[in-house]
């Protein structure tokens, strides 16, 4: 039974991924919340993101890793660079796990009506426990397991048929510790 | 050791098959408590670390969530119209998500859905134009999104939520 339990459990929590596509350092799966997700889908969306759109309304992206293939760490500093997204809104947010980071900076995320964006629609965050002078920051402190959903509301066509297709940010690590 | 593993691949399915139920109706009963009862919307605060609840909530909407209880009849369920991104999402009590409208969908103005099962949708006589949801089951949560990534933003959309209607009074 603890065998039962247990692989099940890893299915639930995420350390076993049952079905999702990959876009750089970001995964996402466009049936989570949809009528036509299977009895896993169904599940691991119960426990990990409960109350999730369908793929018609919002499509997530996560990405756990930075686009060297390394671990995103609360103690590092990043420089995240976007793009003109294909939805009709976007937010970019960071999560300790499955929830938002222990502490009371007001700066989880950037979403498209906040961050700076050039003329092209392209635009860069900043990610790190502390500001260190730069714009649209969003903080780490606190995350033993930061990661980052990009949110793409109403997103065009091209998104649901083809999600590769998806310009996603690029995650560049600047420094680490003491050498940031 | 056949054994062992067939035990374990049975308790793993019915895991895995019972995981949606549960936490929905775990979170169906949290949300029923705070708002005093089904056909009641909660209004959530502001998303942060202190606040949140659910699971990788967003701290740029603002959230409202009310348990819909089909068992006295229809129920009325209403979004106002904002003039930034705003949605409202229904989901069964397996967690599917069986209907989202948003701004878009409406022309900028507000949603507006009659949810009924479907012994209940054939005896409706008038919907008076109201778009018609049924609903798989008797219970599930309708859920309000706004765009409010700001204290200003958030402050209007909380007041603009409070007209929002989720009631079984009024079809």
């Amino acid at each position: 039974m603890l065998l039962g339990i247990g692989s099940a459990w890893l299915v639930l929590s995420g350390a076993v991924r049952v079905s999702e596509e990959r876009v750089g350092a970001w995964s996402t799966d466009l049936d989570r919340g949809g009528a036509d997700a299977g009895p896993y889908q169904r599940a691991v969306t119960a426990v990990q993101v409960l109350l999730a759109l369908a793929k018609e309304e919002a499509v997530y992206f996560v990405a756990t890793d930075d686009d060297a293939g390394d671990r995103l760490r609360g103690d590092c500093s990043y420089r995240v660079d976007g793009g003109d997204l294909p939805a009709t809104w976007w937010s970019l947010t960071l999560y300790d796990g499955a929830y938002l980071p222990d502490n009371d900076d007001e700066h989880l995320s950037v979403d498209q009506t906040s961050v700076d964006l050039a003329p092209d629609g392209s635009w860069s965050a900043y990610l790190g426990p502390s500001p260190d002078g730069q714009a649209d920051w969003i903080s780490t402190d606190g995350a033993d397991q930061p990661n980052l959903v990009l949110r793409l509301y109403v997103p065009e066509g091209s998104v649901l048929t083809d999600p590769t297709t998806v310009p996603v940010p690029r995650i560049t690590r600047l420094a680490c510790g003491d050498n940031r | 050791m056949v054994t062992v593993l067939a035990v374990a691949l049975v308790v793993h399915l019915a895991v895995i098959a019972a995981a949606p139920r549960v936490v929905m109706s775990v979170a169906e009963r949290r949300i029923e408590n705070r708002a005093g009862g089904t056909n009641v919307w909660l209004h959530a605060e502001r998303v942060t670390p202190q606040t949140q609840e659910v699971v990788r909530s967003s701290p740029d909407l603002a959230y409202s969530a009310c348990v819909w209880d089909l068992s006295e009849g229809p129920v009325r369920i209403t979004a106002p119209a904002w003039d930034d991104y705003f949605s409202l999402s229904l989901y069964d009590s397996r967690t599917t998500n069986i209907f989202v409208a948003n701004g878009l969908d409406t022309g900028g103005g507000r949603v507006d859905v009659l949810l009924a099962t479907q012994d209940q949708a054939v005896d409706l006589s008038s919907t008076d134009g109201v778009r018609v949801v049924i609903a798989p089951s008797a219970t599930g949560i309708a859920l309000l999104r706004y765009l409010a990534p700001t204290r200003s933003a958030f402050a209007r959309a909380d007041a603009l939520r409070r007209s929002a209607v989720c009631d079984a009074r009024s079809p």
